[in-house]
C-alpha cells in the first residue's frame, strides 16, 4: 500500500468519525451522507448472499436502520465499513435461515440486466438466439452452483470473489480466524468445482483431500 | 496442522494470488510433486474463470436516486427517527412537525439531481447554501429571516416539484400504479400543505407576491393529491396531470428560479421588519 493511499485512508477514517459524531448529535444530513457513501457496497454484498433484488434492498435498509439505532454504541477505534459489512452479512444470512429454502434464481433480474447492457438501438450482446440461450443457461448454472454452497461458505466466497474483500478483512467481519476463512473458501471452491465440472469439460480430478 | 488442511488453505490463497512470495515458492515446488494439489489448483482456477462470467443484475439509476427516500420513508413508518432525536433538536424546527422539515431538506437535495435529469441544468439557479447541508442539530435562529424564508420557500417548491414530476411522468399504459407509491406521496403532500400554510402567510407579510402565488398554486395541486381516492388512482393521477398542465406549474417554478426570486428574498435586510419590503417589487 502506498503512502498516499494510507493518507487517504486516514482522512476517510477522520471523516467517518466526524460523521458518526454528527449523527449522534442528531444531524440527519450526516446520516444521509453515510447512506450515500455505503449503499452500493452494502446492496451488492447483500445481493450476492441472498440472490434476490428486493430482499437485497430490504437487507441493506435494515443495515442502515440498525446502524442508526445503535450509532452511539459504535466504538471509536472500530472501522465503520467493517461494522456495516458485519451487520450486512448477519442480516443476509438471517434472511437465508428464515427462508429455509434454496435462494431463488430470479430470471427477471437477468432480463433486466440485458436491458441495461443493451440500450434501445444498441443491438443484442448475442448475435443469435442460440448464443443468448446458452448464456442464459450458463447464468442459471452459475447461480444454481452458488446456492448449493452453504450460507457461510457462500458468504466467504462472494466476499472474496465478487466484493474484493481480503482474507483478513473477511476474518474481521465474520469474527473468525483467517485459517477458518481459508477453509470455508476452499470448501466453497471445491463445491463450485464439482457443480460446474461439466462446464469445464474436465472431470479428471476425482480424488479429494477428505 | 495436518498436511491436507495446509494444502487446502494454500490452494484457496494461491488461486487468488494471495500467497506471499516465500509461501508461493514452497507451494510451486509442492505442485510439482503433489498431484492432488496440482489438480485442485488447475481445476479451481478454471472454476473461478466460469464464476467470473456471472452477471450481477444492475439496478438502474432511479433505484439509486430513490434509495434514500425509500429508506427515509421506511424509517419514518417504523418510527426509527423519533426515538433518536432529543427534544432539544426538535425545538429548532420552528413549530413544524419533525419529519416534514428534514425530509424536505433531504428530498430537496435529491430533487436537484432528479429534476436536473428531466429539465436540464439550465433551469436551476444555485440553491442557497444550507438547503442541502442544514441538519437537525443546527439551529435556524441565527439565520437572517429573509434567508430562512427563502430557503424554506425554495425547499417547499423543489419538494413539490419532485412530487409532481413523479405523477406527471407516470405513464399509466406502461407502468404499474403500485410504483407510484401514492400513500407516500399523499403523506408528503399533507406535510407540504402544512408548510404551505405558513409560507403563504409569511410571504404575504414579506410582500413576496410572486412567490406567494406559486406557493398557492402548488398548494391547490397538493390538496388534490392529498385527497386522491386510492381506488381510482389512475383517473385521479390524470386529474392531477391536467391540473399541473393547466396551471403552468412547471413554467412558474422555472420562472421563480431564473428570475432569482429566492435570491431577492434572501437579500432582504435582516434588521428590518418583515413587513417593510414593498420596494422589492
Ligand atoms: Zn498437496
Amino acid at each position: 500500500m502506498t503512502a498516499a493511499s494510507n493518507r487517504g485512508d486516514k482522512v476517510m477514517e477522520e471523516n467517518e468519525q466526524s460523521i458518526v459524531d454528527r449523527i449522534c448529535g442528531g444531524d440527519m444530513s450526516a446520516f444521509q451522507d453515510l447512506v450515500e457513501r455505503h449503499k452500493r457496497k452494502i446492496y451488492y454484498l447483500a445481493y450476492d448472499i441472498v440472490g434476490d433484488h428486493q430482499e437485497a434492498e430490504d437487507v441493506s435498509q435494515e443495515v442502515f436502520i440498525k446502524v442508526y439505532r445503535s450509532i452511539h454504541k459504535f466504538r471509536k477505534d472500530a472501522k465503520m465499513s467493517s461494522w456495516l459489512h458485519q451487520i450486512t452479512v448477519n442480516s443476509a444470512i438471517d434472511v437465508l435461515r428464515r427462508r429455509k429454502v434454496r435462494p431463488k434464481v430470479n430470471l427477471e433480474d437477468f432480463d433486466q440486466t440485458e436491458v441495461h447492457d443493451n440500450p434501445p438501438g444498441a443491438g443484442s450482446a448475442f448475435p443469435n438466439p442460440e448464443q443468448a440461450a446458452d448464456a442464459a443457461l450458463l447464468q442459471g448454472r452459475i447461480q444454481d452452483a452458488l446456492h448449493k454452497v452453504s450460507p457461510r461458505e457462500r458468504t466467504v466466497f462472494v466476499m472474496r470473489h465478487y466484493n474484493d474483500f481480503q482474507i483478513s478483512e473477511i476474518a474481521d467481519v465474520l469474527e473468525i480466524s483467517s485459517g477458518t476463512v481459508k477453509s470455508l473458501l476452499f470448501r466453497a471452491l471445491n463445491k463450485l468445482r464439482k457443480e460446474l465440472s461439466s462446464y469445464r469439460g474436465n472431470t479428471r480430478w476425482e480424488a479429494s483431500y477428505e | 496442522m495436518n498436511k491436507n488442511k495446509r494444502c487446502q488453505e494454500w490452494v484457496a490463497e494461491a488461486v487468488y494470488g494471495d500467497l506471499p512470495e516465500d509461501k508461493k515458492r514452497i507451494f510451486d515446488d509442492h505442485l510439482q510433486q503433489c498431484d492432488l494439489c496440482s489438480a485442485a489448483y488447475t481445476e479451481m482456477s478454471s472454476t473461478l474463470d466460469i464464476m467470473d462470467k456471472r452477471r450481477r443484475p444492475e439496478p438502474d439509476n432511479s433505484f439509486w436516486e430513490g434509495y434514500w427516500d425509500r429508506l427515509a420513508t421506511r424509517m419514518e413508518a417504523e418510527k426509527v427517527f423519533t426515538s433518536q432525536v432529543s427534544k432539544e433538536s426538535r425545538k429548532t424546527f420552528l413549530g413544524l412537525k419533525f419529519f416534514p422539515r428534514w425530509a424536505f431538506q433531504a428530498a430537496a437535495a435529491s430533487a436537484l439531481v432528479v429534476v436536473g435529469i428531466f429539465l436540464g441544468r439550465v433551469l436551476f439557479s444555485p440553491a442557497p447554501q444550507g438547503i442541502q447541508t442544514a441538519g437537525i442539530g443546527e439551529t435556524q435562529t441565527q439565520v437572517a429571516p429573509g434567508i430562512e424564508l427563502a430557503q424554506r420557500t425554495q425547499t417547499y417548491v423543489q419538494r413539490s416539484k419532485l412530487l409532481l414530476l413523479g405523477l406527471v411522468n407516470f405513464d399509466a399504459s406502461e407502468e404499474d400504479p403500485y410504483t407510484l407509491d401514492l400513500p407516500y406521496k399523499q403523506q408528503a403532500s399533507r406535510d407540504l400543505l402544512q408548510e404551505a400554510g405558513w409560507l403563504k402567510q409569511e410571504l404575504g407579510e414579506a410582500h413576496q407576491r410572486r412567490l406567494q402565488e406559486l406557493v398557492v398554486d402548488l398548494e391547490a395541486i397538493l390538496l388534490q393529491i392529498a385527497n386522491l381516492e386510492l381506488e381510482e388512482d389512475l383517473a385521479a393521477v390524470e386529474l392531477v396531470q391536467t391540473g399541473v398542465e393547466s396551471r403552468g406549474i412547471f413554467l412558474k417554478i422555472h420562472l421563480a428560479d431564473v428570475a432569482g426570486s429566492y435570491k431577492t428574498l434572501e437579500n432582504t435586510k435582516p434588521d428590518k421588519p418583515a413587513t417593510d419590503k414593498s420596494r422589492q417589487f
